[in-house]
């Protein structure tokens, strides 16, 4: 296919893109000696597989309120006593299955992570992008607005947006937009921490020549900015995005065992643990503490990941 | 008497002191600290008639009359009472009885007091609304007038509190606070009573502190010197503040946590019967689902789906595993002990999801239809899983609904008080024992006067109005109780509400602490002791 391999020699010519940054920077021969690594991409594969098809690998559908009975509620794990071999980890305090809950609950809390996530990198790179390129006031009042969020805690702002939010559509409708709320909350409370590094890297990457050729050649500022320089600043975003996720997803939770995340009715892992917590001194331990622990896993694989592909990508850190 | 109004710098400094004070050797104060579910919404004495507030405010704020542990009426800031004629009530007031503020109680005090709980913003209409007119005859002398003869004034009464016409005068609060409003006067936070403890410091949803009145007339049991009344609305961080010791008392210990307290030897326990009754109630008025989409139709005015709804909850079930069988199932909405109780009536309709199912398609609605359940989350024992539970029942008869949980404040103040629900959790004790009560507020046309202040359902059977006008006016207690007991079977024939459970009380303490339960779950300061 020769006419396809013009682009690439034609890329080749300016400085490399990520892609080829990536495959040059042996990644994959990296993971494949960082067990680390390997144990927790498995086990996000294994979240990611569960995530797309709960109703295929869940033993119940945890939002069918057909498939759970009150009567079965505050079933121990199977191997305590009381335990009920239908259920694996027992049932929570509606007689749902707690292996469904936590898989049905660890999806709604991983689209919230991750949507939100791609919210605020959206938010974040077209401000940084913008910023560092236009320069002058939008610069400034960017940067500003930027540095004012960063004195507030994501969880303060993550809290205003659902206060507001509540006040707009009012508590009972409240509960139709929460999901969305919540993807709100993450990427409005979360795009500055892609805004200045990516400023930063844009205010490096326009004083290159290719980009002075690209302007000479009159190619119009915003393909610049995206086809040009969006392609050079994307690592650190890559890297930033992974390790925000599992901030997100722990965002979610705390915003959802406050209460103010997804309605009661439908389980995240956040619901899950505020629910359970009601149970803790009554003996129903496991309520709380397994989709707890499913949030511990969930987390750290995501930050291990982080961290691998931190030093991966970055030839400094080699 | 000086007042310390309640800004955070006089709370830190009471804090400072009080830990000094503690601090300082073996004569230190007795301090009561009570951990509670939720807050007294104000300080306000005829803003909010909520069984909590009223107990707090008791605490500060007395009545004409009272309750002796028979539950018996008995004097308070009256010393006697007698019956001029049917209508014609004339009360001997006590002599010598001082408010915080060191002024005299006298008649003036009661009648401005009387008025002020009949006015717009009071929620306390129900008690007073009867009363046509005040007359003082001298300064410990007052007559009251009911439009009809009305043999539960007295009762009425013990939930009237009274206080100062001068104070109230002088700080501008002669009618209540508007709750709807989320109106802020001077009797919300500060308060001037005649009762044992006066407010010290009052910082909503944190803390109140209260300390002892030195000139209080009665006598009390104990000899507490000062009270912490705090909101935890977690039953588990309720629990644990007891059991680490920061508290000395928690009201409302959630039924999953009765076993393990038990087999604490470090806590004590008290368990009572409260005569207050959980159901949901539906808007029953409205021409279409307010919240809600049934295709432009509202189906709780029709029986058939109420019935359906009834027949849906497995209120024994809920009563097993949520309330851990710490309450009663019941198939009314009347709690026994209520003059007007029928124990036949506590019959449950029964748990068969196929003639539910069966009832929703002969309605029209064998594909169910869309609403949202209202509920609060710190209210009642167990509320939000109860409504959790409940939202899965019906869910399991094809209804599509969307559960709605809020603070009590929201949920009381303004989305019931509003009527602005299409169904929601109730429970209802009656203040006076009496199914009249009840009857009287929640299912009677909502009229200018007090009848139907409750109906949050915007129920209106003018039949059954004028069987609950007709036994509210029967002086004598049997004949009645006979009338009450045929309006609960009309009410329950007509499936107005969907009962669940009478409530069981459950109150955890450190075994130097006596409480007698009151079972309207009334927390009675004067017979608390401390050892």
């Amino acid at each position: 296919m020769t006419v396809g391999e013009i682009p690439v020699d034609d890329r080749t010519v300016r400085r490399p893109g990520w892609r080829d940054r990536l495959a040059r920077s042996d990644v994959l021969h990296d993971f494949m000696r960082d067990p680390a690594a390997i144990v927790a991409a498995s086990i996000l594969l294994l979240f990611a597989v569960a995530s797309l098809a709960p109703q295929i690998v869940a033993p119940y559908d945890a939002f069918d309120p057909n498939q759970f009975r009150l009567t079965d509620a505050f079933l121990a794990p199977v191997w305590l006593e009381g335990g009920d071999p239908r259920f694996l980890l027992g049932t929570d305090d509606q007689g749902r299955d707690m292996i469904s809950a936590i898989i049905f609950g660890a999806r709604v809390s991983l689209f919230v992570g991750l949507a939100g996530v791609l919210l605020a990198v959206l938010i974040g790179v077209a401000a940084g992008l913008v910023a560092g390129f236009v320069g002058g006031w939008v610069d400034a009042v960017t940067m500003r607005v930027a540095d004012i969020q960063l004195t507030f805690p994501a969880i303060l702002i993550a809290v205003m947006v659902d206060g507001v939010s509540r006040a707009a559509f009012g508590q009972a409708d409240h509960n139709q937009v929460a999901v969305a709320v919540l993807v709100l909350a993450i990427g409005l409370s979360g795009w500055v921490q892609y805004a200045r590094p990516v400023r930063g890297a844009t205010l490096v990457e326009r004083n290159r020549e290719y980009v002075a050729a690209a302007t000479m050649m009159g190619i119009a500022k915003w393909a610049i900015m995206l086809k040009h320089i969006l392609p050079n600043v994307m690592t650190s975003v890559l890297v930033i995005g992974t390790i925000h996720l599992a901030v997100a997803v722990i965002l979610e939770a705390t915003l959802s065992f406050v209460g103010l995340g997804v309605p009661p009715t439908e389980p995240s892992l956040g619901t899950l643990i505020r629910i359970g917590n009601g149970y803790l001194f009554s003996g129903e331990w496991w309520i709380a503490i397994v989709p707890g622990c499913v949030l511990v896993i969930l987390v750290l694989s995501i930050n291990l990941l982080g961290d691998f592909l931190r030093d991966a990508l970055n030839p400094r850190l080699k | 008497m000086s007042r310390l109004k309640t800004s955070p710098l006089a709370a830190l400094a009471v804090a400072g002191a009080v830990g000094a004070f503690a601090a300082s050797g073996p004569a230190a104060a007795k301090t009561l600290r009570i951990g509670a579910q939720a807050d007294a919404g104000t300080m306000d004495p005829h803003a909010q008639n909520i069984q909590t507030t009223i107990s707090v405010l008791s605490w500060m704020y007395e009545a004409l009359v009272t309750r002796d542990k028979s539950l018996a009426k008995a004097p308070q800031l009256a010393t006697g009472w007698e019956n001029l004629s049917p209508t014609e009530w004339r009360f001997t007031l006590r002599p010598d009885v001082k408010f915080h503020d060191g002024s005299a109680f006298g008649a003036d005090d009661v009648a401005m007091s009387i008025a002020r709980a009949q006015s717009d913003t009071s929620q306390y209409k129900g008690y007073v609304g009867n009363i046509a007119q005040t007359r003082i005859v001298d300064d410990l002398t007052i007559e009251l007038v009911t439009a009809e003869p009305d043999p539960l004034l007295l009762d009425k009464l013990t939930q009237v509190f009274i206080m100062d016409k001068d104070w109230a005068d002088t700080n501008n609060v002669q009618r209540p606070q508007d709750l709807k409003q989320k109106e802020e006067t001077y009797s919300v936070q500060n308060a001037n009573g005649t009762g044992p403890y006066m407010l010290k410091v009052r910082e909503p949803d944190a803390r109140t502190v209260l300390t002892r009145n030195p000139d209080y007339w009665g006598t009390l049991d104990g000899d507490i010197d000062e009270i912490v009344f705090q909101p935890i609305s977690e039953g588990p961080t309720r629990i644990a503040a007891l059991v680490s010791g920061e508290l000395d008392l928690v009201t409302a210990i959630p039924s999953q946590n009765v076993a393990q307290l038990e087999a604490s030897p470090d806590v004590k326990l008290e368990v009572t019967d409260e005569f207050r009754t959980l159901f949901f109630a539906f808007d029953v008025g409205s021409e279409s689902l307010k919240h809600g989409d049934a295709g432009g139709k509202n189906p709780f005015s029709d029986r058939r789906v109420r019935q359906a709804v009834n027949l849906a909850l497995d209120s024994e079930a809920i009563v097993r595993t949520v309330m851990r069988g710490y309450a009663t199932p019941t198939g009314q909405i009347l709690a026994p002990g209520n003059v007007g109780y029928d124990a036949e009536l506590d019959a449950l309709s029964g748990y068969d999801p196929e003639a539910a199912k069966g009832l929703l398609a002969e309605a029209g609605y064998a594909d169910g239809f869309s609403f949202t359940l209202d509920c609060p989350n710190n209210r009642y024992i167990n509320d939000e899983q109860i409504c959790r539970a409940a939202a899965a029942m019906l869910a399991q008869v094809g209804l599509d609904v969307s559960l709605n949980l809020m603070p009590r404040a929201v949920y009381f103040g303004q989305r019931l008080w509003n009527r602005d629900s299409t169904m929601f959790l109730m429970g209802f004790n009656s203040p006076y024992f009496d199914g009249t009560y009840m009857a009287e507020t929640m299912v009677m046309t909502t009229t200018e006067g007090s009848e139907g202040i409750y109906n949050y359902s915007l129920n209106s059977d003018l039949e059954l109005d004028a069987a609950i006008r007709d036994a509210r006016g029967t002086l004598d207690v049997e004949g009645r109780h006979k009338k009450l007991q045929a309006v609960y079977r009309t009410i329950k024939g007509d499936v107005l509400y969907a009962p669940l459970h009478h409530q069981v009380l459950v109150y955890a303490m450190k075994p130097n602490v006596g409480v007698k339960i009151r079972p309207d779950n009334w927390l009675e300061i004067r017979w608390v002791t401390m050892d």
